[in-house]
């Protein structure tokens, strides 16, 4: 059975130094394509969780006179571009820059996200995004562990390109304390 | 079917506030947080993991914050609120066992530059231990002069 150290260790983002980090910043990662178009199923299971009885969601034909189509929960908007862990084309990895900026620090957790919608978000159709790191803090200590925040904008639009959302996250890339 | 609850922008104003709701974090609801997001980080699944992280067990991610933080707006509105904008700034973990309890106020009722009716509205998610989020969201919602 895999233990934490193992996940940790795959799930560690590239390790530097904060000078190696801040020569990326400005610099685009390349394009993460969703592989899959927003589904209804996946919306069931998300809504399900938080228990969102939102006909927008529920209820396709009352979705599509609102909005002139089925929509997702905004708050899936990240959901459409993740990876699956195994395809018979092998293991498909998310490439952007929040894991590949090198830093020190084995560990990470997210301290804001905001997000600006150009549009709702539309069953059928397939998202992408590329990102950018655009700040990186200098050392700082928190009850975590010591790290740098760090400020990644992407950039989500569909298979036409046209824009859906653009997202401002910050997370706090860190060395665990150690646990007594 | 009794139609959906509605508000309109005309019938919100500054200082309104938004019912509270509650969701209970059991683990079942936990499992379905990789199953419906394939958020596949390990501190969201793995509580030897986020235990190494500091965490006392596996606690939700951002996404199904987000879900839930416009829930507490939409239940109120209605589903013919659109959310334009929304930040959301991480202050505690919710782990699985916790009740996540959300509620939140209305900062301000304006008019988008394109005339479109919108509001600001202040959402707190919180625990029975802390507060896990705060929360500014801008929705854009159906008027009656429209």
């Amino acid at each position: 059975m895999p233990n934490a150290s193992d996940e940790l260790a795959a799930s560690r983002p590239a390790q530097g130094s904060y000078e190696d980090g801040r020569k990326l910043l400005g610099v685009r990662s390349p394009v993460n394509f969703g592989p899959l178009p927003v589904d209804a199923s996946r919306i069931a299971a998300f809504c399900a969780m938080i228990e969102d009885g939102n006909p927008s969601y529920w209820d396709a034909q009352s979705s599509a006179k609102q909005w002139g189509r089925p929509i997702a929960p905004p708050g899936m908007i990240q959901v459409w571009t993740m990876p699956l862990p195994w395809t018979p084309t092998g293991a498909a990895e998310l490439d952007f820059m929040l894991l590949k900026l090198p830093l020190p620090g084995s560990s990470l957790i997210n301290v804001s996200t905001e997000i600006v919608y150009h549009r709702p978000v539309y069953v059928g159709e397939t998202l992408n995004f590329w990102d950018e790191a655009t700040e990186i803090s200098e050392q700082k200590e928190t009850r975590l562990g010591v790290g740098h925040f760090v400020t990644t904008v992407a950039h989500f639009q569909n298979e036409s390109g046209e824009p859906v959302a653009t997202v401002t996250n910050i997370q706090f890339r860190f060395e665990p304390k150690a646990v007594p | 079917m009794q139609a959906p609850r509605q508000l309109y922008w005309e019938d919100i104003e500054a200082g309104h506030e938004i019912p509270q709701i509650v969701l209970s974090i059991t683990y079942e609801k936990a499992v379905m947080v990789p199953m419906a997001t394939w958020d596949l980080f390990p501190g969201h699944s793995n509580p030897h993991y986020a235990q190494a992280q500091g965490q006392k067990t596996i606690y939700l991610n951002t996404t199904v914050l987000q879900g839930f933080a416009d829930r507490v707006l939409t239940d109120w509105t209605g589903h013919m609120t659109f959310i334009a904008r929304r930040k959301l700034v991480m202050m505690n973990s919710v782990y699985a066992g916790d009740r996540l309890i959300g509620r939140g106020r209305v900062e301000r009722v304006h008019r988008t530059g394109s005339g479109a009716g919108a509001i600001d509205v202040a959402i707190t998610l919180s625990t029975d231990a802390w507060v896990a989020c705060e929360v500014s969201t801008t929705a854009i919602l159906p008027m009656r002069q429209a």
